[in-house]
């Protein structure tokens, strides 16, 4: 009996020591965004000494790959095995199911804690994204890396041509660049988000209280405005639509603020307008947020705990906004005399801050990530001509109440 | 009880019962076609008295190998030309169900009550399915842990915005379509009979350039270039651990996705439609990763950036459903689809 004591005893002293106060960071940002990110990592050890993050890379093996799918499968896989990193990033659909499985420490229980976070710097966090992160009523994460959609353009082939304000106008402004410069006017990634501009500028909602709501007449109407956009080949629908815009390929251009820093650097004449409205002004907002896991050192989930106030705190959120073209989370930082003289320089990341007072967060249903990839299929299909809008969007609709209703078991 | 026949007897029974029906296609709620105990969702006919069956729909519950020659429009069953022409629809071949009997060494029943044609493999026991569909055994009552935060109401997808109020208003939701999923039948046996969840699209088909006869799927975003040896209808098929069942739906080789995305030189895409259905009494948290054996025994990793299945915690009875893509040498074929999860072996399903 003693010797087996003395053996497990070695055997679990054989085993390599983590150190009890290190914090891993798992995130999927590569390139720009991966190196700002360390450049963070590395100013908060050097402010925080006894602390220690060290950033992982959990994105795709080989770029081009979904880097947040690789992640969401690295978290999960950890949770199964016991463990988890403390500290990751997370899309709001991901947490509720953290949640139930009780993988996370909510973020509120560390507030009092150390230098902690008072109920003013709670009420500092930009509204929509502070909301996205409340589940039942509690703050289980912070938000991150938070950008918003916008309308980029090539100042140089627009000339006169002023940036669209309407959908309307938009599919107008495309005809008539390409009308005049013979590119397309509108380049674009055939994804889901697509269909959900228009589907919120119009205000309509992809999912309420667990059913599929995104189809019906504006779903239809909406499918078929992008659908009408491809016929006209006065829009360029590709997966490497950025890469074309960024070679002066195409007139305009939609993505979020997050790739706003990499595009400057690629295209001197980058203008940046808001996005086209519809009956409304909403504009989908992206990105993740910060967890801290349950079951790891507790010293550790107090160390990331540090390093998520700083990281959010006004100073550090706004540099991190500068570096990215991410969205400062904090108002004050937003309204900061640092980050206000950075945007009398920088006039295009001021468009994504100014829509923030209409943000939309996408649905936070742990099925969200399934019906993204049913409406990808739905809007590739209507935009290649291969089955009418109104139809692609009603199978959709279909299929992603399937998933809803499956998912969820018992 | 119906009673059994031989073949001759059988089909002499059939072939009348049908003719008192208007030619054309057979409603499925009419008659239904099972082989070795399988549902096949393909449809059958009767044509001047004679019952026709869709022979590659068939080849694969069958065990045997059907090749269709397009341009002399002979088939071939395990090899060997058959006698007599082909009826080919909308890309579809069809044999008279006795020429195929013959051919295959398949007994033939009529079974006049139930109006289904059950076709077996000499020596097969399951030639006679249960008619009822079963419901799963009732299990142990799970009770998830509170507090459900994706529970209705509780994650708005338009949360409370900037501007203070909560646009997720839905003044008529009546337009939604109730439970209109495409679905492939139930064709799978009564044990494994969850609900077949299916994300592919109906198929064309139709003879592709090199005379083989073209796997079905395509007629959507995915668009097939090359036919499996054998068998135009990929037969749904299931496998299960103690953990999860997996049900292979539909299998497609394709030329791209969504017309943008191409495989590189020599190479195609093979696109797994499946659901895999927690059937333990524990919520699963990691549900694992599918990878793909070809007929050569090399093992390919999905391309999650093509595929859409993505990874959710999976309470019991929960499905998770979609398709995962593989790229595979042109030359090459899936030979069986393998789940990895931790703490259990490996679950392998022979897509074959």
């Amino acid at each position: 009996m003693r010797i087996l004591i003395l053996a497990l005893m070695a055997m679990l002293l054989s085993l390599p020591a983590r150190a009890q106060d290190e914090v891993h960071f798992w995130h999927a940002l590569r390139g720009t965004r991966g190196e700002a990110l360390q450049r963070l990592v590395e100013d908060f050890n050097r402010t925080h000494p006894g602390l220690k993050v060290v950033a992982e890379f959990k994105g795709a093996e080989q770029p081009g790959a979904n880097d947040y799918a690789a992640l969401n499968r690295a978290l999960l896989e950890s949770l199964a095995l016991g463990q988890p990193p403390e500290l990751a990033q997370v899309y709001e659909n991901w947490t509720p199911q953290l949640i139930e499985i009780q993988a996370l420490t909510p973020m509120e229980s560390f507030f009092d804690q150390g230098e902690g976070l008072s109920a003013g710097d709670l009420q500092d966090f930009i509204t929509v994204f502070r909301e996205a992160n409340k589940f039942n009523g509690k703050i289980w994460t912070l938000p991150f890396n938070k950008s918003i959609y916008v309308l980029y353009y090539n100042k140089k082939l627009l000339g006169d041509i002023a940036p669209p304000r309407t959908f309307e106008s938009l599919r107008e402004t495309a005809r008539l660049i390409q009308a005049r410069k013979g590119v397309p006017g509108l380049a674009a990634e055939p994804t889901v988000d697509l269909f959900g501009h228009y589907l919120v500028a119009y205000g309509g909602s992809f999912v309420v209280n667990d059913r599929a709501v995104f189809g019906g007449p504006l779903g239809e109407k909406g499918m078929t405005y992008w659908a009408g956009l491809a016929s006209d080949k006065s829009t360029l629908f590709a997966p490497d639509a950025g890469d074309r815009f960024a070679a002066g390929q195409a007139g305009m251009y939609i993505e979020t603020t997050s790739k706003l820093a990499g595009l400057e650097k690629k295209l001197p004449d980058l203008g940046v307008a808001p996005l086209p409205r519809g009956s409304e002004e909403a504009v989908q907002a992206a990105g993740t947020n910060l967890a801290i896991f349950a079951k790891t050192p507790p010293a550790a989930q107090k160390g990331a705990w540090e390093f998520v106030r700083w990281v959010t705190s006004p100073e550090i959120t706004a540099r991190w906004a500068e570096q990215t073209g991410y969205l400062p989370v904090r108002v004050s930082a937003a309204r900061g005399p640092a980050y206000q003289a950075f945007l009398k320089q920088h006039p295009n990341y001021a468009v994504g801050l100014n829509e923030l007072s209409h943000a939309v967060i996408q649905p936070r249903t742990p099925a969200w990530e399934s019906i993204r990839g049913i409406l990808d299929d739905a809007l590739a299909l209507s935009v290649s001509g291969k089955m009418a809008p109104g139809q692609a969007v009603e199978r959709a609709m279909a299929l992603s109440n399937e998933v809803l209703s499956r998912m969820q078991g018992r | 009880m119906s009673a059994r026949f031989g073949w001759k007897t059988a089909l002499q029974a059939f072939c009348l019962g049908l003719l008192l029906l208007a030619p054309g296609w057979c409603a499925e709620q009419e008659m239904a076609l099972y082989a070795n105990g399988v549902r096949v969702s393909a449809p059958c006919f009767v044509r001047d008295g004679i019952a026709y069956v869709p022979a590659q729909a068939l080849a694969g519950a069958l065990g045997i190998s059907v090749q269709w020659i397009a341009d002399q429009n002979v088939v071939k069953i395990n090899g060997v030309p058959i006698e007599g022409t082909p009826l080919v629809q909308d890309g579809r071949v069809f044999l008279p169900v006795e020429t195929l009997a013959r051919a295959a060494d398949t007994n033939v029943e009529w079974d006049g009550a139930n109006r289904r044609i059950l076709l077996s493999t000499r020596g097969n026991n399951a030639s006679r399915p249960p008619v009822a569909v079963s419901t799963p055994a009732p299990q142990p009552a799970y009770t998830p842990p509170p507090p459900d935060p994706y529970a209705t109401g509780a994650a708005p997808q338009r949360p409370v915005t900037a501007r203070g109020t909560d646009p997720n208003v839905v003044s008529d939701p009546s337009w939604i379509a109730p439970g209109a999923v495409p679905s492939v039948a139930q064709n799978l046996p009564p044990n494994m009979r969850t609900p077949i969840l299916d994300m592919s699209l109906p198929s064309p088909g139709g003879p592709a350039p090199n005379g083989e006869y073209v796997t079905n799927g395509g007629g959507s975003a995915m668009v097939p270039i090359q036919a499996r040896s054998s068998g135009d209808i990929f037969v749904p098929r299931a496998g299960q651990n103690s953990i999860f069942q997996v049900t292979v739906t539909n299998v497609q080789a394709v030329g791209n996705i969504k017309e943008f995305y191409k495989p590189r030189a020599g190479h195609k895409f093979v696109v797994v439609y499946l659901s895999q259905q927690n059937i333990s009494n524990e919520v699963q948290i990691y549900t694992g990763k599918f990878n793909l054996q070809d007929v050569s025994g090399n093992t390919y990793n999905g391309l999650d950036n093509l595929s859409n299945f993505w990874l959710v915690v999976l309470r019991p009875q929960g499905i998770n459903f979609g398709y995962i893509v593989f790229e595979l040498p042109l030359e090459s074929s899936a030979a069986s689809l393998t789940l990895n999860t931790v703490n259990q072996p490996p679950l392998v399903l022979p897509l074959q």
